[in-house]
């Protein structure tokens, strides 16, 4: 049985380069943002550090503003702040939908957009407490040598369950990531490394400073979410579209795999070419409180519904 | 340490604080705002909001180094020299206060709305306080309150019985303020100077003999005062006296994943927690048992889970109990029935769910043991410590302060409350102890998972012939009160429909998995599903409508039953007729499009137990009164009031016999020295059996003071009234005060001390078996729930839920109202979305996101009506409200579905896959 330890240290840096001198300074800290997820997490012994770097007084994070052809969400920008923001309002109706379905409204009041896209993938066999995890015998993710979802040994599915990512990616977002040695600019899915285990491709040291988002660049977005009551929950299967003016549709999906599911299309392309692509990159298993079957049969449900609205444009 | 500045209600507090701790620890730990609850500890069920700049925030996961520098404000720091704030007052006066554990929380996150949106819409309210569970309410008074802020509605007129002074008319509960200031002290609110903290080792094995417990690491650890094991405390218990097959700890072996192994008594909660990961158990692993019908069959070379079970040897099984009853001819029942079904059903186990987790304080003085404990019955918790603890009973004292609900969750003796009594006997330090919300789960004592085969006939004249049921309810590791479980299982069928040929087996079987035992609707809550769903196949073969072949068939007033219940008052016709008409189901059954659908049932419940568990002649309730000079009139009563309102129903009571105002009542409850033996808030006995007792004990008071008054003026007794807090004859010539009256009564002998009872009269059958589900009264209602079936995915919209129920008379309309929406609510989520979901053993959703409750978003409108049948042996004519209520919504909904849809939901909880798996079904 593992828990966390008394106390850890708790640093609140002020600036970027405060936060980065931390970090690369002291062995094993972990950047934190709302705490929403984190907390839990170690309350269940799901998360160690000797460490917490918060990153929520730096100002620069938590601003946000138009800033020439794109748009730009400071990455400790609560999403309470997103939903009450005028200007997403106006053009990001899908960055606001998605926002209003994570979670409950006291917890939107903690939680950051950043967080959200960087939130630990999950598994109703890992997200235990440590005496369950015990008990269980342990899975890959928590350092064991077998999946429980899948009896499997060799990788974990443990699913990723942004909500807010499917939005972004959908508008083709992209993100500002900043290390010691560099600052770089990727798009948002790029983030994902499709591990169970490790599932972002950035390491521990980095931060996510900020996401970009083209302006005036589509038409009409997108987004649905399945789980089990209106609020509260974690996905079972999140999907956002968006149409954009040069008739790309780009749909993100949360829920199906280790990774967000990707799909660029256009109008007009037949549904069985992009169920089949969908389908080849999904990799749904019994691993949420819905099964894998119902959640296949929505995964097609939702997205006959999402191409029916887009493609009636 | 770090050292932070929080300004908390105004008052600035430089303080050092652990870096990583969280603000809700803060608040309760180091700066005594225990108003601030914590339910979860993982943001999920909205006990710990706070306001942090203006903002509702869950302190149970935020790090309080985040408000260095912030504002804070908790529930203490709502009202004003005082003065509540209209959020308060009104969550008081709309009766949206019942345990008041939620209640910080809500208020809070209903005060931040009103400040960002003074004019909020229902549905704005509800996405509010979507992050906020009450288990109590069902939200709508919560909801009714806020509104209430932004626009003063005319308030109905009162539900107010002419002929009474206060009974009949809606009262705030006596403690509602101080719920709603945040100072009520709950068990883990409490301090106790120098006290010590335990926390348990749990087992990892569902099924293992313990060969070794290996402490010495853990003992060497400084600040560890005592290690605990299950062979220190090997006398079993069990709230059945019958069934008394559990031991504190684990004793040679362990029976589920969760159960106690060992505990620590440690300066500190953390050096406990520290201690118990020292310690090392060596198992081996014995057979599981995890599916009851395993456990029906023969074990072979296996070893049973309770070996000491059936002593005889006869039977080589799991099987804790068989009960069967057999009235008529069920054979010859089904010959007489043209219209007959046959069907099996399943039914998952479900948690009560209380947001206050189990928490205690035991200290031992000169007086012997005192334990201050989160319990539903502290008489039966008394009885087990000293039979555990080897104590003399004048040794033991339980005290219940403010109860944070219990639904029958807290109404067993638990291993923790024993363990910190011989804790605190054996150390002479006062020891204490709150249970994670993983650790309530695996506690458990919650509905059995159920299977049941299910066969009811009925003949062309629409009368029903007979019932036959075979039920297996999965009993988990201990006994808890599941002999009386699976009688109700069966038993409870026998209305509230006349049918003469009646049987039923139930088998309770033991399973390696956290115990069941009572939850609200006790036992009867499964099967009412399956006859009710069952009538409605009927009501469908014979093209008939439901309510027409319910209303054929309802028991009559005064009758008995094929089983010899006694019913007296009924108030079932008018209960069904009243939900028909306000739902419009007649312009809405079968005749509503595909997907949408309308489903009514009816149900029946006791109002207390005939027969007491332990069997003695002890009164089944007793009630003081004090009075003294001041003319107040000290109730002293063991009730445990836990959020539904006894204490303010005795008030009541005692208010309208003795013509009194309620500043002249003080309400001394649940405290086994100082109060006489209530045998405890469980199947819904209190309001029946010590509202007469406190009704008894208040015409004792009324006698001595008509006689001292009436022998003073030589008038008789028939001339005096008790009204308005004055005594005075028909012609006003008397005229006293009430102080004045007491005067009169206490002179030359001081304060007045009278006792009442109740004791249920002689009821039943002799068979063996006769005295399951007797009661002295029993409650009727009906649901009427209305939805629409996503086709596309299943999911279900409860768009109404129009109850009634028949509680004889409601003494106080506000908390029949709050029980009634609440045991909707219940209902609604077994129905939907709840269950208690195992792998191998081990519980999946031990916690408030995964054991899913529904939120207010989830809630439907819920209409409530009060029937009065007015019953000749409940106070005032009052019977049952708190539990019956829940059974028909359950029904109604999966014959709304079944409307809709065409499919019938033989599974619960009835979720969007399976649904759609019906729908996808030719």
């Amino acid at each position: 049985m593992t828990t966390p330890p008394d106390s850890v240290p708790y640093f609140t840096p002020e600036t970027i380069s405060e936060a980065l001198e931390l970090i690369n300074n002291k062995s094993n800290l972990s950047f934190i943002s709302g705490a929403t997820d984190i907390m839990v997490n170690r309350q269940q012994g799901n998360f160690e550090s000797d460490g917490l770097v918060d990153l929520t007084n730096i100002i620069e994070l938590t601003t946000s503003s138009p800033d020439g052809d794109e748009y730009k969400i400071g990455a400790a920008v609560k999403l309470s702040e997103i939903i009450a923001n005028p200007y997403i309002n106006e053009y990001f109706q899908v960055i606001i939908e998605a926002a209003k379905s994570v979670a409950t409204p006291l917890i939107r009041n903690q939680a950051t957009i950043g967080g959200n896209l960087l939130c630990e993938n999950r598994c109703i066999f890992y997200n235990q407490s440590a005496l369950w995890r015990e008990a269980a015998g342990y899975c890959l993710k928590c350092g064991g040598d077998i999946c429980i979802a899948t009896g499997g040994k060799k990788s974990c599915l443990s699913k990723f369950v942004s909500d807010m990512a499917p939005a972004l990616i959908s508008l083709n977002a992209k993100v500002v990531m900043v290390d010691k040695d560099s600052e770089s600019v990727i798009p948002l899915e790029d983030l994902y490394s499709g591990d169970g285990i490790k599932s972002k491709m950035i390491d521990r040291k980095s931060i996510l400073k900020f996401i970009l988002l083209p302006l005036n660049q589509h038409i009409k977005s997108t987004f649905k979410k399945l789980r089990q009551r209106k609020t509260l929950e974690f996905t079972s299967l999140t999907i956002a579209s968006t149409l954009h003016i040069n008739h790309r549709i780009k749909m993100a999906i949360s829920g199906i795999a280790p990774n967000p599911v990707v799909v660029n299309t256009k109008k007009g392309v037949p549904f069985d070419a992009i169920y089949e692509e969908i389908n080849r990159k999904a990799k749904i298993i019994n691993n949420d409180f819905f099964d894998r079957q119902y959640r296949k049969t929505m995964l097609t449900t939702y997205l006959v519904e999402s191409l029916t609205e887009l493609n009636s444009l | 340490m770090r050292e932070i500045n929080l300004t908390v209600n105004g008052r600035l507090y430089r303080i050092l604080v652990k870096e990583d701790i969280t603000l809700a620890k803060v608040l309760r730990e180091q700066l005594d705002l225990t108003g601030t609850k914590i339910g979860c500890e993982q943001g999920t069920c909205g006990a710990c909001t706070v306001l942090l700049d203006d903002k509702p925030v869950l302190s149970c996961i935020l790090p309080v180094v985040k408000c260095h520098n912030k504002s804070i404000i908790t529930i203490e720091g709502l009202s004003d020299k005082n003065e509540l704030d209209q959020i308060q007052k009104k969550f008081i006066e709309k009766g949206a206060i019942q345990c008041g554990f939620c209640t910080p929380g809500m208020i809070l996150t209903s005060y931040a709305l009103l400040k960002a949106n003074p004019d909020p819409a229902k549905e704005e309210i509800k996405e509010a306080l979507s992050g906020n569970l009450c288990r109590c309410t069902g939200y709508k008074k919560i909801i009714e309150a806020v509104s209430a802020c932004s626009k003063e509605k005319e308030d109905q007129p009162e539900n107010h019985h002419g002929k009474y002074q206060v009974v009949g008319k809606p009262k705030p509960y006596l403690d509602a303020v101080k719920k709603a200031k945040g100072t009520a002290d709950y068990a883990d609110d409490i301090y106790t100077k120098n006290a010590l903290h335990c926390r348990f080792l749990r087992s990892t094995f569902a099924h293992a003999n313990i060969i070794s417990i290996d402490i010495s690491e853990a003992e060497k650890m400084e600040g560890v005062r005592l290690i605990v094991t299950g062979k220190q405390l090997e006398n079993k218990f069990g709230v059945l006296p019958i069934s008394e097959d559990e031991t504190a700890l684990a004793v040679e072996k362990t029976r589920y994943i969760g159960e106690i192994v060992a505990a620590v008594a440690a300066d500190t909660a953390e050096i406990a927690r520290q201690a118990v990961e020292k310690i090392k158990v060596h198992y081996q692993p014995l057979k599981e048992y995890f599916d009851p019908d395993e456990s029906l069959a023969d074990l072979g070379e296996n070893e049973k889970i309770h070996p000491d079970s059936h002593r005889d040897g006869k039977f080589n099984n799991n099987i804790h109990k068989k009960s069967e009853l057999r009235f008529g001819d069920q054979k010859q029942g089904f010959e007489d029935s043209y219209y007959k079904t046959d069907n099996d059903f399943t039914f998952q186990g479900i948690n009560h769910g209380f947001i206050e987790p189990h928490a205690a304080t035991a200290f031992w003085d000169e007086n012997g043991l005192t334990i201050i404990t989160a319990t539903q019955v502290p008489h039966y918790l008394h009885k087990t410590l000293a039979k555990v603890l080897e104590l003399p009973l004048n040794k033991v004292r339980v005290i219940k302060p403010t109860l944070g609900s219990g639904f029958g969750g807290k109404s067993d003796p638990f291993p923790h409350e024993i363990i910190i009594a011989f804790m605190a006997k054996q150390l002479g330090i006062p020891v204490r102890t709150v249970l994670s919300r993983e650790e309530v789960f695996l506690t458990n004592h919650g509905r059995h998972p159920t299977k049941m085969n299910f066969k009811l006939g009925m003949n062309r004249d629409l009368k029903l012939e007979v019932i036959d049921t075979d039920i297996v309810i999965d009993g988990g590791a201990y006994g808890s009160f599941g002999v009386v479980t699976s009688y109700y299982n069966g038993v409870l069928l026998q209305g509230p429909y006349k049918v003469n040929n009646f049987g039923f087996r139930t088998r309770r079987v033991y399973t390696n998995k956290p115990q069941c035992g009572a939850m609200r609707g006790h036992g009867a809550v499964n099967p009412r599903y399956a006859m009710e769903t069952s009538i409605d196949i009927l009501a469908r073969k014979a093209g008939q409508d439901p309510c027409e072949i319910r209303l054929t068939n309802f028991l009559e007033s005064n009758t008995l039953t094929v089983g010899e219940y006694r019913i007296t008052s009924n108030g079932s016709i008018d209960a069904l007729k009243v939900v028909m008409e306000q739902s419009g189901w007649k312009s809405k059954y079968g005749k509503l499009p595909y997907g949408h659908g309308i489903g009514v049932a009816s149900g029946f419940f006791i109002s207390g137990s005939a027969l007491p568990i332990h069997w003695n002649e002890y009164p089944q309730s007793v009630v003081h009164l004090k009075v003294d000079f001041d003319g107040r009139v000290v109730i002293s009563s063991g009730a445990s009031d836990m959020g539904q309102g006894s204490d303010t129903m005795l008030a009541i009571v005692v208010a309208e016999v003795l013509g009194l105002g309620f500043e002249n009542i003080f309400v001394l409850a649940a405290d086994t020295v100082l109060t006489p033996v209530d045998l405890g808030s469980y199947s819904s006995r209190v309001t029946f059996m010590a509202g007469n007792a406190a009704k008894h004990a208040a015409e004792n008071l009324k006698n001595l003071i008509v006689d001292s008054v009436t022998k003073k003026f030589d008038i008789s007794a028939d001339e005096l009234n008790f009204e308005n807090s004055r005594v005075f004859s028909n012609d006003r010539k008397v005229d006293l005060s009430w102080v004045e009256a007491i005067d009169m009564a206490t002179r030359n002998i001081g304060a007045l001390t009278v006792s009442g009872y109740y004791n249920s009269p002689k009821l039943g059958g002799t068979f063996k078996g006769a005295g399951a589900g007797l009661s002295p009264s029993y409650s009727f209602g009906s649901v009427i729930a209305e939805v629409k079936v996503n086709l596309q995915t299943g999911e279900v919209e409860i768009l109404d839920i129009w109850g009634s129920h028949d509680c004889g008379l409601a003494i106080n309309p506000l908390a029949v109202e709050g029980q009634l929406e609440g045991s909707w609510h219940m209902g609604l989520g077994q129905a939907i979305s709840e269950e208690m979901k195992y792998h191998k053993g081990l519980l999946l959703n031990s916690n408030f996101l995964d054991y899913k409750i529904p939120t207010s978003l989830d809630t439907p409108n819920i209409h409530a009506s009060i029937v009065e049948s007015g019953d000749p042996e409940g106070p005032f004519g009052a019977k049952e409200c708190g539990e019956g209520a829940l059974h028909p919504v359950i029904p109604a909904i999966g014959n709304a579905i079944f409307d809709a849809i065409g499919k019938r939901m033989m599974s619960l909880p009835i979720t969007p896959d399976k649904v759609l798996k019906a729908l996808l079904e030719t």
